[in-house]
């Protein structure tokens, strides 16, 4: 049994899997991820590794996992994993097919840890800019990858799909993640820096930026957090999260072409 | 019993809360996000399973200087809408604890 301590937006997650080609595999894949620190895990999920395990029929389409959450405990099945999560109790265990990934696993398990600490797995690009986080955010074909590309040079990209947002000692601060987007080659950074923007991604024919109300701006953000919205039980809890969120960081809407020069009107508004 | 004297209280499997006047809704069934306009809001804020739409309306007419029953059709029209996509739900005795 290898236990591989990982810890993603300094939350740790500690993974016992129990087949030596998976684990390294898993080690790699999270190496800038790994967690030095020795905290005690806000969960630890075992891993069984099974050959021929399916789960739900592999057809064309959308991705799918079917989730199931009830008062701190996550159900959760895909293709070729399936599993369950006590958050209460900070235990798991999943079963996969050796073909099968734990990134989407954790992206689910992720998403619920940071709701439970005020905090949000968010559907963002997210960099950092001068020592400052800027996240922009929207559905896909809004803009993400576009926008961390045209940052190239410019800011060190944390992730072109998704990153996370908490609260910590009064600050809110943005965290890159090892999830990966379209942009699958880029590296993932294990950094962080204070929130300074949060842009809901709008394509112009020209930049700039529109302020939204507060409750625009949480309706927007709730819209981007993947997973726990479409869960009715965590509504009332992500409203909060996302209301308190955008009282320390308004949420402004990015009106950009394809051009670098967003950032004047970003550089021009914070 | 008149419709009018009808209790509206927020959908048990809708989540929302006013944020600066205006309320931003988690419609459970279908998924949607909603932000309604500041008089909806208002409306929202008001259908806590303690007021009538009557009570609702004369509330809006002195908030708004605007006609009872003018205030009254509007906020039923509106109140159905709501009923109808799952935010509200009408009842015919007030709502304890609502």
């Amino acid at each position: 049994m290898a236990e591989i301590p990982i810890s993603i937006a300094e939350i740790p997650v500690h993974l016992l899997i129990d087949d030596g080609g998976t684990a390294e595999r898993v080690r790699q894949h999270y190496a800038a991820f790994l967690d030095q620190g020795g905290q005690p895990p806000a969960l630890t999920l075992s891993v069984v590794v099974r050959a021929g395990a399916r789960f739900i029929p592999i057809e064309p389409g959308p991705w799918i996992m079917n989730i199931t959450h009830r008062a701190g405990r996550i159900a959760f099945e895909s293709y070729l994993e399936a599993g369950e999560a006590d958050l209460n109790k900070g235990t798991g265990q999943v079963v996969m097919a050796p073909e099968g990934s734990l990134e989407n696993v954790l992206r689910v398990l992720y998403a619920w840890l940071c709701l439970r600490q005020g905090g949000l797995l968010l559907h963002a690009a997210g960099v950092i800019r001068n020592g400052k986080g800027y996240a922009f955010f929207g559905p896909s074909g809004a803009g993400k990858t576009t926008t961390t590309r045209l940052s190239e040079g410019i800011a060190q990209t944390l992730s072109d799909d998704l990153v996370i947002i908490r609260c910590v000692n009064g600050r809110y601060i943005l965290y890159g993640v090892p999830f990966r987007g379209e942009m699958a080659d880029a590296p993932r950074w294990n950094a962080q820096a204070p929130l300074t923007g949060l842009f809901r991604l709008r394509q112009a024919q020209r930049h700039a930026v529109v302020p939204l109300t507060p409750a625009e701006g949480v309706a927007e953000l709730v819209a981007a957090a993947p997973f726990v919205v479409a869960d009715p039980t965590a509504a009332v809890e992500l409203i909060n999260v996302c209301s308190a969120l955008t009282a320390a960081v308004p949420v402004r809407a990015l009106h950009f072409r394809r051009d670098a020069g967003f950032w004047s009107v970003i550089d021009a508004s914070v | 019993m008149q419709a009018y004297n009808l209790y509206p209280a927020p959908h048990p499997q809708t989540a929302g809360r006013v944020i600066d006047g205006e309320a931003v809704l988690l419609l459970a069934e279908t998924n949607e996000i909603q932000v309604l306009n500041p008089v909806g809001s208002r409306i929202f804020e008001l259908a806590d399973g303690q007021h009538t739409l009557a009570e609702i309306a004369s509330i809006l007419t002195e908030e708004y200087n605007v006609d009872f029953h003018q205030a009254l059709a509007d906020v039923s029209e509106f109140v159905q809408q709501l009923v109808d996509s799952q935010v509200l739900v009408l009842y015919d005795q007030p709502r304890t604890g609502a």
